[in-house]
């Protein structure tokens, strides 16, 4: 799921960011996204169904980390992860 | 109250969460990545051990207090008892494990008294003084959305190996770090066990992927500050 581009990120946090798109997307969600330039993918599939039921709350913050990533220049996620071993 | 449009969740809570947490691991992985190229990779290692203890040790009084707060809730909260079993189970399974860091640490020649003495960033604060906030004035709950961001996204056994070749460090200098990459994924399907059993509100769900999106945020933060990307104080 984080193999998905940032800009299709951004894009399918619009749609879930709009109350009417996410109403569209609930009836039928791969025209939704492909209404929205989203380039279709069994990851964009899981990644668009995981934001559909996140809060306004956590989009918000997984919007702003979005465009840290991209201003930081990161286009994909990468498998390694130095997380806490604790 | 939030507003919810979407579909109703048909995936297990435990499920949902790790798809929350997947969607900002990107982060993560750019500051690993930033980490292993820094050349000065030897001593970045001991601050992010140092940085690890200090995580470490928070970590038992933290989930004491959430089993206490847990307890206090009684009856009325559904959550309540399950949360504080499981809570005194796992507080059992990670007692001690700060002590692994500091023997690590003595390896490469850190002093025990010095580690102790110095103050814990910010950054480290921030990440478990969040959960404190989030468990005392809102649902102890909250605290199993850090423990599934940090028990699910341990140092895997192939990046520990590249750690080793790359800092020059004895692989004794690792021994927390490889304890974890075993045993970790067990922790982790109890957390996922337990969070497809909870009856959680929407509003709780929620809870959950904010203090695992937070908790992730904060680590790759730390790591940052690190290598210099991000302001540290």
């Amino acid at each position: 799921m984080s193999q998905v581009s940032m800009e299709d990120r951004e894009k399918i946090m619009d749609v879930m960011s709009d109350k009417t798109l996410r109403g569209k997307f609930k009836s039928d969600p791969k025209q939704t996204l492909t209404d929205a330039g989203v380039t279709d993918s069994p990851e964009v599939e899981e990644l668009s169904a995981t934001m559909a039921q996140m809060s306004p709350q956590e989009l918000e913050g997984i919007a702003k980390l979005n465009k840290k990533m991209v201003e930081m220049g990161m286009t994909e996620g990468g498998s390694s992860h130095l997380g806490r071993a604790v | 109250m939030t507003e919810f449009p979407g579909p109703r969740v048909t995936i297990g809570e435990g499920e949902l969460l790790r798809r929350k947490l997947d969607v900002v691991l990107p982060e993560l992985a750019g500051a690993t990545q930033r980490f292993l190229a820094d050349p000065r990779i030897s001593d970045l290692y001991a601050e992010y051990l140092f940085s690890s203890h200090c995580i470490a040790r928070a970590s038992v009084p933290l989930m004491q207090t959430a089993r206490e707060r847990a307890l206090g809730m009684g009856e009325e909260d559904p959550l309540g008892a399950a949360l504080a079993t499981y809570l005194a189970g796992h507080i059992v399974e990670e007692m001690g494990h700060d002590e692994w860091f500091l023997e690590d640490l003595d390896v490469l020649g850190w002093d025990r008294s010095e580690i102790l003495a110095r103050p814990p960033s910010a950054t480290v604060a921030s990440m478990v003084g969040a959960q404190y906030y989030w468990v005392l004035h809102y649902h102890p709950v909250a605290l199993l959305g850090f423990l599934t961001a940090l028990e699910s996204h341990p140092p895997s056994r192939s990046l520990i190996d590249e750690l080793i070749s790359r800092t020059g460090h004895p692989p004794k200098a690792f021994r927390t770090l490889i304890e974890h990459a075993d045993l970790d994924p067990h922790h982790t399907e109890e957390l996922y066990g337990l969070l497809d059993d909870l009856p959680l509100t929407r509003e709780q769900s929620t809870m959950l992927g904010l203090s695992g999106i937070h908790t992730l945020h904060m680590t790759a933060v730390s790591i940052e500050e690190m290598v210099g990307v991000a302001v540290s104080f």
